[in-house]
């Protein structure tokens, strides 16, 4: 054995595809919100939609306002960013966007949420 | 910031925590530093604006924000040997936490200007020794705010909360919030979050 390394060449080939076969490739996606003024958006809901089987998955931001799907099949997909789903948290006007999740390194996308300000207005003091 | 927002709302000893958040806390403020009103985009807030919260109908949202430069500008308005600002640059850290618990009232109490209460954190206007001073009866909660407050979160010394029970008149923390304008430590572009845990079934 010691005097063939082809063996060894042939085996370790063999197994790393083996390998590959039996864990097919997926995908990420990290993303964050924030607001019009630049501020991170905490507890914003996620909705990721898979434009093929129609598949969804949804989350929530973190306090600071980043989020994560991991272990997506890739292909395309439509994510929709809105407020949190109280009562009070009705004024943000809800974004999205179509993406492309390939296998491999997770797509980065970021959100800016703003306010509707012909249905909300507000108090100033 | 923070601290001058918890030093205030602590006499209402409910469930409702500054930036930490509370298991169960379904209802969430956010208090947003920014530096003008421009940046909100809408041409209707008065540029010398302290603080906003913004309105969809008759419901007080749990969107607020907080304006550093209005505040900023109040200190210098003062004059140069006067402007507390500008002995301890610090206090606008103070003063911001002050305009951020007014407007978590708007939210609490679910009422617009038309119900600022005169001597309470819910009067309509402040000097700017109120914002940035020391210790002031106008910064305790009255006692209809301390009850509107426990009537919608949890008590801290109630069934969902810790020990503690409320016990007359508080002072707010004598200390110096830390910030740094102009750049670090504290500036435009901070988000706080107020944790409101409410009590069980939601009264809101």
């Amino acid at each position: 054995m010691r005097g063939n390394p082809w063996i060894w060449f042939v085996l370790l080939v063999s197994t790393t595809c083996a390998g590959q076969e039996a864990k097919p490739q997926r995908g990420g996606l990290v993303g964050s919100v924030q607001q019009m003024t630049c501020n991170t958006f905490p507890l914003a809901r996620i909705l990721l939609v898979n434009m093929r089987s129609l598949e969804t998955q949804t989350t929530k931001a973190g306090e600071d306002g980043k989020f994560a799907f991991t272990d997506l099949k890739p292909g395309d997909y439509m994510i929709i960013v809105t407020g949190t789903s109280d009562k009070y948290d009705t004024c943000w006007e809800p974004q999205s966007r179509q993406v492309t999740i390939a296998a491999g390194k997770p797509r980065i996308v970021q959100f800016t949420l703003t306010i509707d300000w012909n249905r909300c207005e507000g108090v100033a003091d | 910031m923070k601290d001058a927002m918890e030093g205030i709302l602590s006499a209402a000893d409910a469930d409702v925590s500054v930036d930490t958040s509370l298991t169960s806390a379904d209802i969430v403020f956010r208090v947003n530093v920014a530096a003008t009103p421009g940046s909100l985009g809408n041409p209707n807030i008065p540029s010398d604006a302290k603080g906003y919260t913004a309105r969809d109908g008759d419901i007080m949202t749990n969107n607020s924000w907080v304006f550093a430069t209005a505040l900023n500008n109040l200190g210098a308005e003062l004059g140069v040997y006067n402007n507390p600002l500008r002995k301890n640059p610090n206090l606008l850290g103070r003063g911001a936490g002050r305009v951020g618990v007014h407007e978590f009232l708007h939210f609490m109490l679910q009422v617009d200007n038309s119900g600022h209460v005169p001597g309470t954190p819910f009067q309509g206007e402040f000097t700017a020794s109120q914002y940035f001073g020391g210790p002031n009866s106008v910064w305790v909660l009255s006692k209809s705010q301390i009850a509107a407050i426990q009537g919608k979160c949890g008590q801290k010394s109630g069934p969902y909360g810790g020990g503690g029970t409320f016990s007359g008149p508080w002072v707010p923390y004598l200390y110096d919030d830390p910030m740094y304008w102009n750049g670090e430590m504290w500036a435009p572009g901070d988000t706080h979050v107020i944790w409101v845990r409410p009590q069980r079934p939601v009264v809101m």
